[in-house]
């Protein structure tokens, strides 16, 4: 089945639909009511809104609403200044959780989707207390209702989660279990550094997990991811994302803790912008992407072949510029460029495909060495190493050969 | 407990024969007007939540009205915290007493897959019968599976459940990981699974010739501080290499992916494991 790539959207969620619309840029949206009024929202025409999964964003219910002010379903919002989201349940979760339903229902929305709430570590009440707040609550409602469209629950799988075998044998058994719900919206919770994720066993047992999911015969959409997307998608996930700034492709629960004036990361004189290279696998800051562009005449692969690093596409920019938007749609723009090569792949021919890029990426990263390039360690090319160990280990386990 | 507990119940059935006597659980054959004969099932509870569970399962077996379990004629609560239940008496041997004749793969098979469609008529309801073993599926003289037992044992054979070691519903050595690990886990990964579970060590005990996979005079026994079958359930030690012989070559797989340890390693769905145990003899 082909992977679809939809935007995850965030602040400058304008800029992702332009793409979409202007451009044919992305197979879809993930709706962000934190940043995306309901307003916003009803802009968007019945044909994209069924390819548009939303997600209700329940992350942390007891917090400042920001948009989701505006959304009659959001915890903090039917329960006042009093709301504590440890005492969330009962009555209240389930007016919620019917009215939040409702409101996918009435937007037909590709999937419905029921929320999750974040949380720290291992907690030993996870799957009860996630089934006396949301699951219980939300698949009552759903089935009250005989909602057509296909069902996801959200997990939001942190590293310790992860880690722990057992407790992650134990939420894929719950998940699998449940059998009215179609897959999963996973939202990987990680460490904010290094950009690029670059813990080999963190990867494995990530590709595992989907891959479980996966040979239960469920949808997985991956939110919140960064350029390990193209690693990932080895393990055939159903939907990945791509998002313009960072906020969107690593998940961190501080940015929807309170209501933030710019979720860009600070103003433009004093922000890094970074550029994504495909060739590269990774997002270079623009000062070195000015340098190599403006002092090294040729960069080659390991076939001598002259290699454009940086994709040269509509939203292309000179080195003098600064600013969010164009980078933005220049990035986004090549990511999807990159990832719609192996979209269509089967997964043994993906595999092959994504280990030579990565196989070729680490040799540019050495050619540049060579040349003097002493790159940042959030624009290097460490993580390429434990990327093709991890395909490669899920590789032998399928059994899948390649040609290089 | 008192085993004349049941005596003034009893006085009103003067035909009762005695057919099994557990804990809490005493089971006749009694003259019943309209069928002739009928199942009389007397108990004791202790909990109020356990007597409701009953009732539910009991108005459930009202609703399927399926072949493959007995109609349920009468639920009377009586005092004392004891309860009556009636229901059709099935002309049948228990598949414990017709092992034997189930020993090749496409007979133990087609038994499964006979079984595993009633038990679709659970699981389509999101209820899991937790005690499938041989001893609750009856075979009728025309080979027809039938599954008693339904949720009756969660209650009446506590008793013995908790000297086995189990934490919840279930028996030993039928149970599933997850029920012997009920109290850790919780009732959340109880499912059909858990039920396909079971039904992989039916499957396997067939097969063997009636031995059963996972005991230890067979695979030897696990370290740990269950009881040995447990043990070796829990750590997922079965025979495995019998099956490596070549005509077991189809069924090995399916086995395999029925007694994996974790539920979500097994057929998600009941369609699958039917698709797989019709592929693993040559249908569709």
């Amino acid at each position: 089945m082909a992977l679809k790539i939809y935007h995850q959207l965030g602040f400058r969620f304008k800029w992702n639909i332009d793409l979409l619309r202007q451009d044919n840029i992305g197979d879809g949206l993930i709706l962000c009511p934190r940043h995306m009024t309901d307003s916003d929202t009803q802009t968007l025409s019945p044909l994209e809104k069924s390819k548009s999964i939303f997600d209700p964003q329940f992350f942390l219910p007891g917090t400042d609403l920001g948009d989701l002010a505006t959304y009659d379903f959001f915890p903090r919002k039917n329960s006042g200044d009093e709301f504590e989201t440890q005492q969330y349940i009962g009555t209240q979760s389930i007016l919620d959780a019917n009215k939040c339903v409702d409101y996918q229902i009435a937007n037909n929305f590709e999937y419905c989707v029921i929320p999750a709430r974040h949380q720290i570590g291992t907690p030993a009440r996870f799957i009860t207390e996630y089934e006396d707040i949301f699951g219980k609550p939300f698949m009552d409602s759903i089935l009250a209702k005989n909602v057509r469209s296909k069902i996801l629950v959200q997990i939001i799988l942190n590293e310790a989660m992860l880690k722990d075998d057992e407790f992650k044998n134990r939420i894929l058994d719950w998940t699998t279990g449940m059998m009215d719900i179609s897959g999963v919206y996973l939202i990987i919770d990680r460490k904010k550094k290094p950009k690029q994720l670059n813990d080999l066993d963190f990867l494995i047992k990530l590709m595992d997990f989907i891959d479980d999911l996966r040979d239960n015969e469920m949808d997985v959409v991956i939110g919140y991811v960064n350029v390990e997307s193209i690693i990932l998608s080895i393990a055939d996930p159903t939907i990945i994302t791509i998002g313009s700034f960072e906020t969107t492709r690593i998940f961190n629960i501080k940015n929807f803790e309170q209501k933030e004036e710019n979720d860009t990361g600070g103003n433009s004189n004093t922000r890094i912008y970074r550029t994504y290279s495909p060739k590269l696998l990774q997002y270079i800051n623009n000062i070195y992407r000015n340098t190599i562009i403006d002092e090294i005449s040729k960069i080659s692969d390991e076939r001598e072949e002259e290699i454009i690093l940086f994709e040269q596409n509509k939203y292309s920019f000179p080195s003098s510029h600064k600013g969010d938007k164009l980078i933005s749609q220049h990035n986004l723009f090549s990511m999807y460029n990159q990832l719609s090569t192996i979209k269509n792949l089967d997964l043994n021919k993906r595999y092959e495909e994504i280990r030579g890029i990565i196989e070729d990426a680490i040799i540019l990263f050495e050619n540049l060495s060579d040349k003097g390039v002493a790159l940042d360690s959030d624009s290097d090319g460490k993580h390429l190493y434990p990327w093709l160990t991890a395909i490669n280990l899920f590789a032998n386990k399928k059994g899948w050969r390649s040609s290089r | 407990m008192d085993s004349n507990q049941f005596e003034d119940i009893l006085y009103k059935y003067p035909s009762a024969q005695l057919l099994l006597k557990g804990g809490q659980k005493q089971v006749y054959l009694i003259d019943y007007q309209g069928p002739g004969k009928a199942v009389l099932k007397v108990g004791a509870y202790d909990e109020p939540v356990e007597i409701e569970r009953i009732m539910r399962e009991v108005e459930v077996l009202r609703d399927i009205e399926s072949k493959y379990y007995p109609k349920n004629y009468e639920f009377n609560e009586e005092t004392n915290k004891r309860f009556v239940i009636i229901e059709e008496y099935i002309e049948s041997t228990s598949l414990t007493q017709n092992i034997k004749n189930y020993t090749d793969i496409p007979k133990a098979v087609h038994l499964m897959i006979d079984i595993i469609t009633g038990l679709q008529e659970l699981w389509k309801r999101n209820i899991v019968h937790r005690d499938v073993k041989p001893d609750n599926i009856l075979i009728t003289p025309n080979g027809d599976a039938r599954i008693i037992d339904l949720g009756i044992a969660r209650l009446l054979d506590r008793n013995t459940l908790t000297k086995l070691g189990l934490n919840g519903p279930g028996t030993e050595q039928y149970a599933a990981p997850e029920q012997l690990r009920y109290i850790e886990y919780g009732k959340a990964l109880i499912g059909h699974r858990t039920d396909q579970f079971n039904l992989g060590i039916i499957l396997a005990q067939l097969l063997l010739n009636g031995y059963h996979p996972f005991h230890p005079d067979v695979v030897g026994t696990a370290k740990g501080n269950l009881g040995s079958i447990a043990a070796n359930i829990d750590a997922c030690i079965w025979q495995k290499e019998f099956f490596d012989r070549q005509e077991m070559s189809t069924v090995k797989p399916v086995l395999e992916k029925m007694l994996a340890r974790h539920p979500h390693k097994r057929y998600r769905t009941p369609e699958k494991l039917i698709e797989a145990l019709s592929n693993c003899i040559g249908e569709e």
